[in-house]
């Protein structure tokens, strides 16, 4: 479009140029200024005035600007004016005094009959040309009609412009009064030209500006043709003229050439249209290629997707728990046998049907659950309650999450769901168990400690009475009843303590424990008991490494090797040399201690683990309590070890320990 | 050699408190003993004998486990009496839960924790407690 606009103002420019270089041909009396050919019809002054006007006119109009259509406006309208009265003067034969109002015409002759007139050919193609241009930027049925009027005036300019060429004088009157100069009818064929092209879309010009195939082709064939015409045409008149062929071979040399010329064109234009549809054909080939291409591949990404989809379906259909897919819109692609169960759907049809369709109870709370799954959400819960329809109390772990169709594209939810209605009952069964024997254990504890406060105060004031009795009457000492009462009274006050010490155990343990060298502990045990061991000819073996630890209350640790060591002194056999052997191992995150000797031993079918109860003693042994295992028992328990304990009757006895080792 | 002038015994066990007196007696503990059987008995009393403007005790035995007011009850209320006294209180009892002990010596006028029975090398202890001032004074029966 830019090209055109530039082609109409350089054109204007030139036109004005020239009718100017006429002007002042005349204003300063220079002949060859004022016709370009010597002895050919000059420019008149009007003519050139209206030329700039005209030209300056469509320079304006080709700005496209609102303030420059003004002044286009107004030297169109000066063209107007001058022509349209020099037409009135031809038409009414009165002189107007336009003719040489600016610049006397001293040329007088029979071909110029009114000096300084224009010719009429030019004051019609002027008046013409003015209201066209006027009508350029009118309504579109004016602007029809001036592409009409411009190409009037571009016929009419070529056909004088010809004339000239052809030398053919009549055409230079053309019937009319006086005929153009010949350099006016180029301008004028120009300017009517670069008018038609301000007005694109109409006329001849569209033809010739359009972007189509045809006015392409317009474009290529029409200034051939046309030169080709008017060279023939020369050629033809000027052997006429010289009288070098006759008419007949001249008539019939010009038809041939010109058959022979059009052949050519045609052929050049059919090879350019060939070509032409060959590349287009070749595109049209090229993009049905991109779209089977295109096609083919959608196709196969759908059936992987199908068959990822199917894969999805078989996964979830085989899982050994409640799972279930759904699209979209909540209906079931898929779920698996487990659902069915959990859900009571067995025999029913669920997939493609809604969710919401096969348990109508579902609430609100749970479809904005859905809904925000549905949106990229993850949503579970460990432990849910639901009221079934039947009234039945069930809880529920949870999990929903979308599953992806594409890297962005959410296909669908995926539920799962575990029915943990059991595990839960049973977890309150056991909770409300545990209450109940921490209850239990509470009472016995606050009971163990009436009855162990009762009995120490009793045995107190006993043992304070018979202290005071003695101390009155010292001569009693010696009566085999108050020496009775006395260690009576003592073995009451040993139980006790005894009892208190089993209380004491399991209040607070764990705060008292360190990290102690088991070796060490028993070194000092054994100094404690050696000469119990030395009056029983027992061998007691450390075979503890240096560096075992246990972790473990310093006292607990001292009475329970203490209690062992002492057990296995007062139960060795006089029948053979004993022994006790003192070893330790890892076991896992215990240390095992075990005690070893070669005593008389027990039957433990009969006994089993009572021997770790209270008050019992299994041997004849007069100063057996039956409380120390038991209070060993209860310390190791205390400290979250365990001891076990194998025997047999007559082979020994060997005491397992578990113990902390940090 | 008495050396305490008054000693007040607050219990409700009549054995421990016959044995006690006996043994006072013996080593001479003090010169004159009051007996409370419970911590009400034992606050109205000695409100009296503040108001009769009487000898306050010097030291006094107090039981934990008591009907109608037990030891710490009275512990509170004697702190809040203000009375012209400075007796320093022993608390007696069977006992031997550690937090019963924890608690008598977090108790304010308590001196220290003795375990019933009280015999009499303990009393005779808390006398040269008083006496040196500073030898401390736990005992296990």
């Amino acid at each position: 479009m830019e090209r055109e606009r530039q082609f109409i103002r350089v054109s204007a420019v030139v036109i004005f140029s020239i009718s100017f270089i006429v002007l002042l041909g005349w204003i300063f009396d220079i002949q060859l200024f004022e016709s370009a050919f010597p002895g050919y019809k000059g420019m008149k002054v009007n003519t050139a005035i209206c030329f700039m006007a005209c030209s300056g006119g469509v320079f304006f109009y080709a700005r496209n600007e609102v303030k420059d259509a003004w002044r286009a406006h107004f030297l169109v309208f000066l063209s107007v004016l001058i022509s349209g009265i020099t037409v009135t003067e031809y038409a009414t034969g009165i002189d107007l005094y336009i003719d040489e109002l600016f610049i006397k015409d001293n040329n007088q002759s029979v071909s110029n009959p009114y000096p300084g007139r224009m010719a009429f050919t030019s004051a019609a193609g002027f008046l013409l040309l003015g209201i066209g241009l006027w009508g350029t930027t009118g309504r579109k049925l004016f602007r029809s009609i001036a592409q009409m009027m411009f190409h009037v005036v571009t016929l009419a300019s070529f056909v004088v412009g010809t004339g000239y060429i052809f030398r053919v004088p009549t055409f230079q009157r053309l019937s009319f009064f006086n005929s153009m100069a010949f350099h006016s009818a180029l301008l004028m064929l120009l300017l009517s030209i670069i008018a038609s092209a301000l007005l694109p879309q109409f006329g001849f010009a569209r033809l010739f500006m359009d972007r189509e195939t045809g006015s392409v082709m317009a474009r290529r064939l029409f200034p051939i043709m046309f030169f080709a015409v008017l060279a023939l045409g020369l050629i033809r008149l000027q052997t006429h003229l010289f009288e070098v062929v006759t008419v007949e071979m001249g008539i019939t040399s010009y038809g041939a050439l010109f058959i022979l010329i059009s052949l050519l064109l045609i052929q050049n234009t059919a090879n350019r249209l060939n070509l032409l549809d060959r590349k287009r054909k070749q595109a049209e080939a090229e993009l049905k290629d991109l779209n089977a291409n295109l096609e083919s591949k959608v196709q196969a990404q759908t059936k992987e997707l199908r068959e990822s989809n199917i894969r999805n379906r078989i996964f979830v259909e085989m899982a050994p728990s409640a799972i279930a897919m759904f699209d979209t819109e909540m209906k079931y692609i898929a779920a698996s046998q487990a659902w069915m169960e959990d859900y009571g759907l067995n025999g029913q049809q669920i997939i493609g049907r809604s969710h919401y369709e096969i348990f109508p109870e579902i609430g609100e709370d749970w479809k904005q659950i859905h809904r925000a799954c549905l949106k990229g959400a993850v949503n579970k819960n460990s432990e849910a309650h639901f009221k079934r329809a039947d009234g039945t109390d069930q809880w529920l772990m949870w999990d929903v999450r979308p599953w992806y169709a594409s890297e962005n594209e959410i296909g669908g939810l995926l539920m799962y769901t575990a029915d943990i209605t059991e595990i839960k009952n049973r977890k309150e069964e056991v909770k409300s168990l545990l209450a109940v024997s921490v209850e239990q254990n509470e009472r016995l504890k606050n009971f163990a400690h009436i009855v162990s406060h009762n009995l120490r105060s009793h045995s107190g004031n006993i043992s304070v009475l018979l202290e005071l009795f003695l101390h009155e009457h010292p001569e009693l000492a010696t009566n085999e009843l108050i020496v009775h009462q006395l260690q009576a009274s003592e073995n009451l006050k040993e139980t006790i303590a005894h009892l208190n010490e089993v209380v004491a155990i399991n209040t607070t343990v764990l705060d008292s424990m360190k990290q102690l060298n088991l070796h060490l502990y028993i070194e000092s045990a054994m100094q404690n008991v050696a000469p119990a061991a030395a009056a029983k000819k027992v061998m007691i073996n450390n075979h503890v490494g240096r560096d075992v630890s246990v972790a473990a209350v310093e006292a607990y640790l001292d009475s329970i090797i203490l209690n062992l060591l002492t057990n296995g002194i007062k139960y060795s056999s006089a029948d053979r040399v004993s022994y006790i052997n003192i070893n330790a191992s890892r076991e896992g995150s215990y240390i095992l201690l075990s005690i070893e000797d070669n005593g008389v031993g027990m039957d433990m079918k009969v006994i089993g683990d009572k021997i770790f109860g209270m008050y019992k003693t299994f041997h004849g042994n007069s100063d057996a309590k039956g409380i120390g295992l038991f209070i060993t028992r209860n310390q190791v328990e205390a400290m979250g070890g365990k001891v076990i304990c194998e025997s047999e009757q007559n082979v020994g006895t060997t005491f397992k320990i578990y113990l902390k080792h940090e | 050699m008495s050396k305490f002038k008054v000693a007040c015994i607050i219990d409700d066990d009549p054995i421990y408190i016959l044995t006690t007196k006996k043994i006072m007696e013996q080593v001479g503990f003090c010169e004159e003993i009051i007996v409370f059987n419970n911590g009400r008995q034992a606050i109205e009393g000695l409100s009296e004998l503040s108001a009769a403007g009487r000898q306050m005790p010097d030291v006094i035995l107090l039981d934990i486990n008591m009907p109608v007011m037990d030891g710490w009850q009275f512990a509170e209320e004697y702190k809040q009496l203000s009375l012209p006294c400075n007796a320093d209180i022993y608390v007696v009892s069977s006992s031997i839960d550690p937090e019963d002990i924890k608690r008598a010596h977090l108790t304010p006028c308590v001196k220290s924790y003795l375990t019933k029975p009280l015999t009499r090398s303990i009393l005779e202890g808390v006398v040269n407690e008083q006496r040196g001032g500073d030898a401390g004074m736990q005992s296990e029966s």
